[in-house]
């Protein structure tokens, strides 16, 4: 195999199958609190985007783009569609989110996130849920605070990926504590997501060289000051990683274990 | 036939920051009508040119998805409320 084809299939290769189709863009890229349909856009564009994320939020306390006006901007349909219950603050408001994007979209799909009063993942209402979606048949992303045990559980459960939280939600803290998110990714047989706090190339950089199978970014595009430019960022560090972590670094840098 | 509309962040700049709104109307297309009445501009949010529903905004009457009820000639009582609620981005 010439090197060529070596980083082609390291790149290419799909990661997870959600549903009937499978990724291989490795940077998923949320678009909340952006304020102009056209740069969500060109975010998607820059990012190589194959998902479209969206929610409603029955509690009706947040703000976002709406889809009516995003429709008229982005062919919509050309993404598979992930529900996310980003907004919801509780397990009954997670699944009254997931019902609601099902019934009235057909979505499948979900970027399952259960969080509580401080914004991080409450990982058993997130197990709740999940179990709840997977009766359903449901294809099911959930996002945690790094537990091995809870991993464990939701991968028994057959989540099609576990999203693992790096830092706080918008803090651009990066990975501070790269042994636990390691650990997981280790332990289960399912692809894990770096989430949270990622807030540079070389946040995304690190978590796919600890053998993340992808990253998911949202305010790091939206507060930069430029974000077109750290959206092409974040897909080249989220290659140049994923390829690092292929090639296997030379000693004298280790990722704890 | 007074029924109370409450109104999804993303709109309230036509209500003046309110969540909670008064329409009048026998079914949900006199009370969108009205909405738009009273909060000009409302309405055409929830509806297109055309009249019908907008694809990516949901009505419920007293949390009964109108789609499923009647769409806008879903019949409303004194007292019921009526929820507007769009997908919007997600992160």
């Amino acid at each position: 195999m010439s090197v060529d084809s070596m980083e082609v299939a390291g790149l290419r290769d799909a990661w997870v199958r959600l549903g009937d189709t499978e990724l291989t863009s490795r940077l998923l890229v949320g678009i909340e609190q952006y304020m102009s349909p056209s740069v969500i856009r060109q975010v998607l564009e820059a990012t190589g985007s194959q998902v479209f994320i969206t929610t409603v939020d029955p509690d009706n306390n947040r703000s976002s783009l709406l889809l009516s006006d995003l429709a008229d901007e982005i062919a919509i349909d050309k993404y598979l569609w992930i529900g996310t219950t980003s907004f919801a603050r509780s397990a009954e408001s997670a699944w009254k989110t997931v019902r609601i994007l099902h019934d009235a979209y057909g979505i499948t799909v979900f970027k399952l996130d259960v969080r509580g009063r401080t914004n991080e993942p409450d990982n058993r209402a997130t197990v709740e849920v999940a179990a709840q979606l997977r009766e359903q048949g449901w294809a099911v992303m959930p996002f945690i605070l790094p537990d091995l045990a809870v991993a464990k559980e939701l991968e028994a459960l057959g989540c099609a990926a576990l999203r693992v939280m790096s830092a706080p939600v918008a803090s651009g803290h990066g990975i501070p504590n790269p042994r636990p998110i390691r650990q997981i990714i280790d332990a289960v047989g399912i692809p894990v997501v770096v989430e949270g706090g990622l807030g540079s190339a070389r946040h995304a950089t690190l978590a796919m060289e600890l053998g993340a199978a992808a990253v998911l970014v949202n305010t790091a595009l939206v507060k930069a000051r430029e974000p077109m430019l750290m959206a092409q960022a974040m897909k080249h560090a989220v290659e140049a990683g994923r390829l690092s972590y292929l090639a296997g670094a030379m000693p004298g840098d280790e990722i704890p274990h | 036939m007074a029924v109370e509309v409450c109104i999804p962040t993303v709109f309230r700049n036509y209500t003046s920051g309110s969540k909670y709104v008064t329409a009048d109307g026998e079914t949900v297309a006199e009370v969108l009508a009205d909405l738009e009445a009273r909060h000009p501009g409302l309405g055409g949010r929830v509806m297109g040119e055309d009249g019908q529903l907008r694809r990516f905004v949901n009505l419920y009457v007293n949390d009964v998805d109108v789609r499923t009820s009647g769409m806008l000639d879903s019949r409303l009582r004194d007292g019921d409320s009526l929820t507007i609620l769009p997908a919007v981005a997600g992160g």
